[in-house]
């Protein structure tokens, strides 16, 4: 009895350890293809995920691709000007002969690329207003600032009409009413931009012992100078050559570093808030009298304020 | 608030601008000679915009040379 009862456990216990044993196999194997499974579902996962990834950039860069469009001229043209405008206010003599090299490389580009002619020559402009200011010396620095901005001014002017009877353009035109709601507006925004203006630069006073009056008359013509040319000329001929984002941002770079000087940074920083402002203003409405305004409002409450609080 | 100036002016500044000036003059006269000298007319229309600036730079060495003369005289 015991002995079969013994056996009979043995037995049970064998097929106990073969039972365990296979089930251990089926164990392995269910985990081989377990991990299988997830390693091609992870690849197929991943596949995909990298796909749609690479799929999206390259769209993105297609949809890029416009705002781009001849984006070596944009930066061609930023590094010339740029170059010499920061040179000339840092060491005059180095800067004398990069400006002169900038007006070679301007005319170049102008003479090279027909699409970009125009841009270029108006771009040219700025390296002759610096030769004019630097070959006509004045008594004072207000004096040599009214050469600079009426060469800029009459440049500007006479490169408009040029072009414009060549390759006629859209200006916007607001009715009466219009102007009669949004001249105010504009000159608001001036008022508060004056005051920053103030507020930053009241100890950067250029103009010295000239009369203030005098001063505040010239101001409305610097105003004029600065948007003919800026918003006029560049911001208008690079938007018909690339995109008109980038060529709001080609204008304001180049506003913000013919401010720039080696007495304050104050300077160059007030430049670029106006002229986001200014360059916001021509890209939405496309006309000069509103962006005219904005500025000479702009300069003539600094100037305001610096005869009432400063010069009192 | 208003667009910067060289910071200083001396003679030998504007000296140089003259004398680049100069240089800049004739090598516009190299170019109009070697490339557009042969060229129909049609094709070299847009040279017209070239003009003002060029002009400029004319007066100014016109200029130079009044100083010149006076400085002489």
């Amino acid at each position: 009895m015991t002995i079969n009862t013994i056996t009979q456990s043995i037995k049970e216990m064998s097929l106990l350890d073969s039972i365990k044993s296979s089930y251990s196999k089926l164990g392995k194997r269910i985990k081989k293809i377990y991990r299988k499974s997830l390693a091609t579902v992870k690849k197929s996962s991943y596949a995909k995920v990298s796909k749609s990834i690479s799929k999206s950039i390259r769209k993105g860069i297609k949809s890029l691709k416009p705002y781009f469009k001849d984006f070596w001229i944009f930066a061609y043209i930023v590094v010339v000007l740029v170059g010499a405008q920061v040179t000339l206010a840092d060491k005059a003599l180095a800067g004398v002969y990069v400006n002169a090299l900038a007006f070679i490389l301007l005319v170049g580009l102008a003479l090279w690329q027909k699409r970009a002619r125009m841009l270029a020559i108006s771009a040219a402009i700025l390296p002759v207003a610096n030769m004019i200011n630097l070959a006509l010396p004045q008594s004072t620095r207000y004096a040599q600032t009214v050469v600079f901005y009426d060469s800029i001014l009459a440049l500007a002017l006479v490169y408009r009409f040029i072009f414009v009877l060549d390759q006629p353009v859209k200006e916007s035109k607001l009715g009466k009413w219009g102007y009669l709601t949004v001249l105010p507006l504009m000159a608001v925004i001036g008022q508060v931009l004056g005051v920053i203006g103030y507020v930053m630069l009241r100890h950067h006073y250029t103009f010295g012992t000239t009369s203030l009056p005098l001063v505040a008359a010239c101001t409305v013509i610097f105003a004029v100078a600065e948007e003919t040319y800026f918003r006029g000329l560049i911001q208008q001929r690079g938007s018909m050559l690339f995109n008109p984002v980038l060529a709001a941002i080609l204008s304001l770079i180049l506003f913000t570093f013919t401010t720039i000087g080696h007495v304050t940074i104050l300077a160059p920083v007030f430049a670029l808030i106006l002229g986001i402002v200014l360059v916001t203003t021509y890209f939405n409405k496309n006309n000069l009298i509103l962006t005219m305004t904005i500025n000479a409002v702009t300069k003539l409450v600094y100037v305001g304020l610096m005869a009432a609080f400063i010069f009192r | 608030m208003f667009l910067k100036l060289a910071s200083h002016y001396t003679s030998s500044l504007h000296n140089t601008v003259f004398l680049l000036n100069t240089v800049i003059l004739i090598i516009a006269l190299i170019v109009v000679e070697l490339v557009y000298a042969e060229t129909p007319k049609k094709d070299r229309e847009h040279l017209k915009y070239f003009a003002p600036l060029f002009l400029v730079l004319i007066g100014l060495l016109i200029y130079a040379a009044y100083k010149q003369a006076g400085v002489a005289g």
